[in-house]
């Protein structure tokens, strides 16, 4: 970025969780303001965002903020936006006052230029869910699948959270996972870690023993947890929750598909039943819903399997996932 | 639901819980979450009788399962969109105090060296055996940083960082409570708040420990329960039953039914209850 446009912009090589960090920078650089001009005063999230650019999914945020003590407070706007290209992420800041749009489509032209370098295995599935937490576009899902010379896939995914929990607060959330899939979606084994307002809050492996059982080990909420898992069916993979919806959408006579898959935020010391059934309601082509426990989704579904728009209603939570981005073919 | 969003539940909890109109009652400390309001003629006159209360759910009947399985509330009336309750100041759980609820659990985790550690604290503190209510204003006083920015801490967790909002409370709390000997749980439900000109409601989770004839409420979110001058009315609407490392999807189980909105009735329902004693 330009000298003196008060853009500020930090890249990493290395992974980062991008909710956190950055609520971590926005932090940082209003503490600074303030250790220049006086306490903080007013503090007030103003703005969240999340989309995707040419691919890439991005996390935006901005702060209003007061400094120093009237009559002499100054007023102070922080906007931050980040995104992640490849593996490397850029997270760019901007100290002044308006410009938003601006900003913005900087942004875009930084993230756009990023060339990792990286030697990772080509995808041959991307795709990019942005979602909305009652109107607020909140959080990004994305999600990659690369296949090994034995053609089991390895599916990566990585999700995103910035949540205005009230006027002054900010609640983030970063999570990864990495498992493996054989071809018809059985799961070999994953990892998942989770991170919530900066605190690591899971961090969890599950895998089959030599004699063949399911095994979680690692920590969650904070405790050390090695436990085995029941066994209650083969439990599937992302790519075997696809193929489960494709299926059910192909063959006219099904209804229904009852699944077991590892979810560990519902109970990383179990498998959670997993229901894909055609939405009988709908005339829609491609309707169906997935539930697990007491969650359900009504999504609309391509004829790979994958969801192109999903809502749940938790309470007085609606939840809308909108696909905004695939790459490649679920094969 | 990998690949599509696995709905980090823990932050949907959270969402749930709080935004987007999450608020302190300025002045007693309670951190909850508002549901919805009524203007009601005097406020002023509301005492500790029957009130009905109207609560606006999605699922009619999975809800009512809850309240009958669950708790102690009389429901009077239910419609497609509806079910209206008589609430009585005494309304708690219908639970026996069977051994879990004085068991150690994974969330309410009092054989941790932090709920230990605390425990010292408390014996310090008094000679005697520590009461229900002096376990809840240690509580009070202990979570200094009354913030919405944990996502239902288990016990432990909680005695560590001495930081959460109602849930965090009321697991710490229970723990508290358990280890000294008194069966203990947390319930989830509407509390009800009288001000000037409205009585407002807001989702809040609490203890109730269990004195050999009846569960009790504690209230450990309040420096003082009952908050002196106030209105309160606590709605229970479901006792935390899975403490495992599955307790996410049982609260979400709890967030799922939540009622959209609750509102005081102004009316009698029936003959010879609630409006007459209520609303004088």
């Amino acid at each position: 970025m330009s000298a003196g446009s008060f853009h500020e912009c930090w890249f990493f090589t290395d992974p980062i969780d991008i909710a956190s960090s950055t609520a971590g920078i926005a932090d940082a650089m209003i503490e600074n303001q303030s250790e220049q001009y006086g306490s903080v005063g007013l503090r007030n999230v103003l703005h969240v965002d999340a989309g995707e650019i040419d691919g890439s999914p991005f996390l935006a945020l901005e702060w209003f903020y007061t400094v120093g003590k009237a009559p002499e407070a100054l007023v102070g706007l922080i906007k931050i936006r980040a995104a992640e290209r490849d593996g490397t992420h850029v997270i760019c800041a901007h100290s002044l006052p308006g410009y938003r749009q601006t900003f913005a489509d900087g942004f875009a032209e930084v993230v756009r230029r990023l060339d990792s370098g990286s030697e990772a295995a080509d995808p041959y599935y991307e795709e990019i869910y942005v979602f909305e937490l009652n109107g607020l576009k909140a959080a990004f899902a994305s999600m990659t699948m690369s296949r090994d010379e034995e053609g089991d896939t390895r599916i990566d995914t990585t999700e995103a959270m910035l949540i205005p929990i009230s006027s002054t607060e900010l609640a983030t959330s970063d999570s990864t996972t990495v498992s493996w899939s054989t071809p018809d979606g059985y799961l070999i084994n994953a990892m998942d870690s989770s991170v919530e307002n900066g605190e690591l809050t899971m961090d969890l492996s599950l895998q089959l023993d030599d004699e063949g059982a399911w095994v979680v080990d690692g920590s969650f909420s904070g405790k050390p947890i090695s436990e085995q898992l029941g066994t209650e069916g083969d439990p599937v993979s992302a790519l075997g929750e696809m193929l489960a919806v494709r299926h059910l959408l192909q063959e006219p006579d099904a209804t229904s598909i009852d699944l077991v898959s590892w979810i560990p935020d519902a109970d990383p010391a179990a498998f959670t039943h997993v229901t894909v059934a055609r939405d009988p309601d709908s005339d829609a082509l491609g309707a169906a819903s997935i539930t697990m426990g007491p969650l359900k989704i009504n999504g609309e579904f391509d004829d790979t399997g994958s969801m192109r728009h999903g809502t749940m209603n938790v309470g007085g939570v609606a939840l809308v996932m909108e696909r905004v981005f695939t790459a490649g073919a679920l094969r | 639901m990998r690949g599509r969003g696995r709905l980090a539940l823990p932050v949907i909890l959270t969402m749930a819980a709080s935004s987007p109109s999450a608020v302190t009652a300025e002045g007693i400390g309670l951190y909850l979450w508002e549901i919805g309001e009524v203007s009601v003629s005097d406020p002023s006159q509301l005492t500790d009788g029957p009130v009905t209360v109207q609560l606006d759910v999605a699922n009619v009947q999975q809800f009512a399962s809850f309240l009958q399985k669950y708790v102690t509330l009389e429901i009077v009336r239910a419609d497609t969109q509806s079910i209206t309750v008589l609430s009585k100041s005494t309304d708690s759980i219908r639970m026996e105090p069977g051994p879990e609820a004085s068991a150690p659990s994974f969330i309410i985790d009092y054989d941790e060296p932090a709920i230990t550690a605390l425990l010292d604290e408390v014996d310090r503190e008094s000679s005697a055996a520590a009461t229900p209510e002096a376990l809840r204003k240690f509580v009070n006083e202990h979570i200094s940083d009354k913030t919405y920015l944990r996502a239902y801490d288990i016990a432990s967790k909680v005695a560590a960082t001495g930081s959460g909002d109602c849930t965090e409370h009321a697991f710490l709390l229970a723990a508290l409570a358990r280890a000294e000997g008194y069966p203990a749980r947390v319930v989830v439900g509407v509390l009800m708040r009288a001000t000037d000109e409205k009585v407002q409601s807001f989702g809040h989770a609490w203890t109730v420990v269990h004195d050999g004839q009846a569960w009790q409420r504690f209230d450990a979110t309040l420096p003082e329960d009952p908050a002196p001058n106030e209105w309160l009315r606590y709605l229970p609407l479901m006792p935390v039953v899975n403490e495992d490392s599955g307790y996410n999807m049982g609260l979400m189980e709890k967030v799922a039914v939540w009622p959209r909105s609750v509102r005081l009735v102004p009316e009698p329902v029936r003959e010879g209850v609630g409006q007459a004693e209520s609303l004088r």
